[in-house]
């Protein structure tokens, strides 16, 4: 009895590092967010309950839906790029050529400096009315091409600077690459299986599972983006690239509107929450598992 | 036969090409960025492109060390380092336990403990932004260095525990029942005989946690207003913020700087790093 009790203290005091914080930094915060969510709040007064309120004022605001479409613009543009260049990258590494460590190195070193806001600085200046990119397609005879500083075009460059860091994805896919059976591509050869065909039949399929990994990492990110729109283009212009988490947190910490950024707060959480579980439930439609094959032995 | 090795030959050559082309697309921003440190303001944005410096200047990297008053980028860099390297060793420390843990005791409620941790990668930061903000408010952390390395003392984050976890999930049970069979604490067993053999996985989660700190920038923006404590990325953003174009230069040569940890840290462990990082999605 006293031996039991002992064991029980003994993973508690193991996890208990975590437990604190995930009652005072998680759980405690995450119950208080969802009560602000309902009240009127300015950190300088108590919060003030007006039930529906916020809810009511938020579904009339024509900035909160603005700032999802864009939101959902950017994740619907990015993610399948993202993870479209990852794979293909992927899949141009996935040989046995002398230095081809060199190359896996250097596509993914994009990503491992990204999360650097010294990185958006630089796309900011390279993209500029005047930047390098410019530079180089006046030199071959192109017009001008104002990459931030239009509202049509703003959103688009900023999607497109997100596939520079595949690099995370395109090692995840790598490892998926060389789990794949040589034999099965040898004997689709003898078949006859042209190389689209084995694609299609072999690598595609195998690889499923780890694009459900990578898709929903994706959304998750993307749904999130914050910094590139902060740093680069500050939401504009006219507010072509404001986007859900840059509304977040301008209501909460520059108009001191916590208890409606709260809301905010929750409701980004179950719109990922429902686009997870989405896709989790989609994937039973399109994943294959290698047990399946295996005839469900388990 | 000839035509076969041949036309293989030919394809490998294509690729070397491909390959190299992408390549360049990949390193070209960051060539960009460390010629125009070395450029005068004159010349960063000159049409036709300057592929090298005609007049070299290391005005710009004087004046941004400079930064601000009397606080020099030698603060903002021992402030940067300072909160690193407690962040880095207390995630290391308190991560491997709970990790050890979750992976070898037997405690009561341990499985919904456990779904509760991987349940708490899916909450966004910013749910529990505001009450955090008045948590630290109330613990007088706002403005203070611990306000960006608490949460290090506290695992550190669900997705460190469950990688580390999951290592040790593989390593074999028998190493822990003969050192309890000789009498060895539990405490003793994680530190003597599970820790030194997660030195592979540890390496990853110093990586990972190195950069995340090194890197972040929502926190300080949040909790950090005085100058003297900036870390590297709130600073480098108040150039922007008082920019017009004069400050430019200085932003980028402050930028490229701040790109050389890393760099020095991934070109230090890549290899390793790399191999970390493509496992975690067959696990998953």
């Amino acid at each position: 009895m006293g031996k039991t009790w002992k064991r029980h203290l003994e993973g508690y005091l193991f996890i208990g590092p975590w437990f604190i914080g995930f009652l005072v930094f998680m759980l405690i915060p995450a119950g208080w967010s969802l009560y602000l969510a309902f009240t009127d709040f300015s950190f300088l007064k108590p919060p003030v309950w007006t039930g529906t309120e916020n809810v009511r004022k938020m579904l009339d605001s024509d900035v909160f839906w603005k700032s999802l479409r864009i939101t959902s613009v950017y994740a619907l543009l990015s993610v399948p790029l993202h993870l479209g260049t990852a794979l293909l990258a992927a899949m141009a590494l996935n040989v046995k050529i002398r230095g081809i460590g060199f190359y896996r190195t250097v596509f993914y070193l994009p990503a491992f400096v990204s999360s650097s806001i010294g990185v958006a600085i630089m796309w900011k200046m390279i993209f500029s009315d005047s930047g390098v990119v410019n530079a180089l397609l006046t030199g071959i005879g192109l017009d001008r091409v104002k990459f931030f500083n239009s509202p049509d075009n703003a959103l688009y460059t900023l999607v497109g600077i997100n596939a520079w860091v595949l690099g995370t994805a395109m090692l995840i896919f790598l490892a998926g690459l060389q789990q794949i059976p040589r034999e099965l591509y040898e004997s689709a050869k003898v078949d006859g299986a042209g190389a689209v065909r084995r694609f299609r039949s072999i690598t595609l399929p195998l690889l499923t599972p780890v694009i459900l990994f990578n898709l929903i990492l994706g959304i998750i990110n993307a749904m999130q983006v914050f910094t590139n729109g902060f740093v680069i283009t500050r939401g504009g212009p006219a507010q072509s690239t404001y986007f859900y988490v840059l509304y977040l947190y301008e209501e909460a910490f520059k108009f001191f509107r916590m208890g409606y950024a709260s809301l905010l707060a929750w409701v980004l959480f179950l719109i990922v929450l429902l686009l997870t579980l989405l896709t989790l439930r989609s994937s039973s439609a399109w994943v294959f598992y290698e047990t399946e094959m295996k005839g469900g032995k388990r | 036969m000839r035509s076969s090795s041949f036309r293989s030959a030919a394809a490998t050559v294509a690729l070397y090409v491909v390959l190299s082309l992408l390549s360049l697309l990949f390193v070209f921003p960051l060539y960009w960025l460390v010629v125009s440190s070395f450029k005068p303001l004159s010349a960063i944005f000159r049409i036709p492109f300057e592929w090298w410096p005609v007049d070299w200047t290391f005005k710009h990297y004087k004046d941004g060390w400079r930064f601000m008053g009397s606080v020099t980028f030698a603060r903002v860099y021992l402030n940067t380092a300072y909160v690193t390297i407690v962040s880095v060793v207390a995630t290391v420390f308190t991560s491997t336990l709970v990790a050890f843990g979750f992976a070898r005791l037997r405690f009561l409620g341990k499985n919904v403990l456990f779904v509760a941790l991987l349940a708490t990668m899916m909450l966004p930061t910013q749910v529990t932004l505001v009450p955090t903000f008045l948590i630290f408010d109330y613990l007088n952390l706002i403005d203070t260095y611990a306000a960006l390395y608490i949460g290090a003392f506290f695992g550190g984050g669900a997705f460190y525990i469950f990688l580390i976890r999951q290592f040790i999930m593989g390593l074999p049970f028998d190493l822990d029942e003969s050192a309890r069979l000789d009498g060895a604490s539990t405490f003793r067993i994680y530190w003597s005989i599970i820790l030194p053999l997660c030195s592979p996985v540890l390496i990853t989660i110093v990586i990972l946690s190195f950069t995340w700190t090194y890197n972040d920038f929502f926190t300080p923006l949040i909790f950090l207003s005085s100058i003297e404590k900036f870390t590297v990325p709130v600073a480098i953003n108040t150039f922007l913020d008082e920019a017009g174009t004069g400050k430019v230069g200085v932003a980028i040569a402050m930028t490229t700087l701040s790109v050389v940890p890393l760099l020095a840290v991934f070109f230090a462990a890549q290899r390793r790093f790399m191999q970390g990082i493509a496992t975690t999605g067959l696990k998953g």
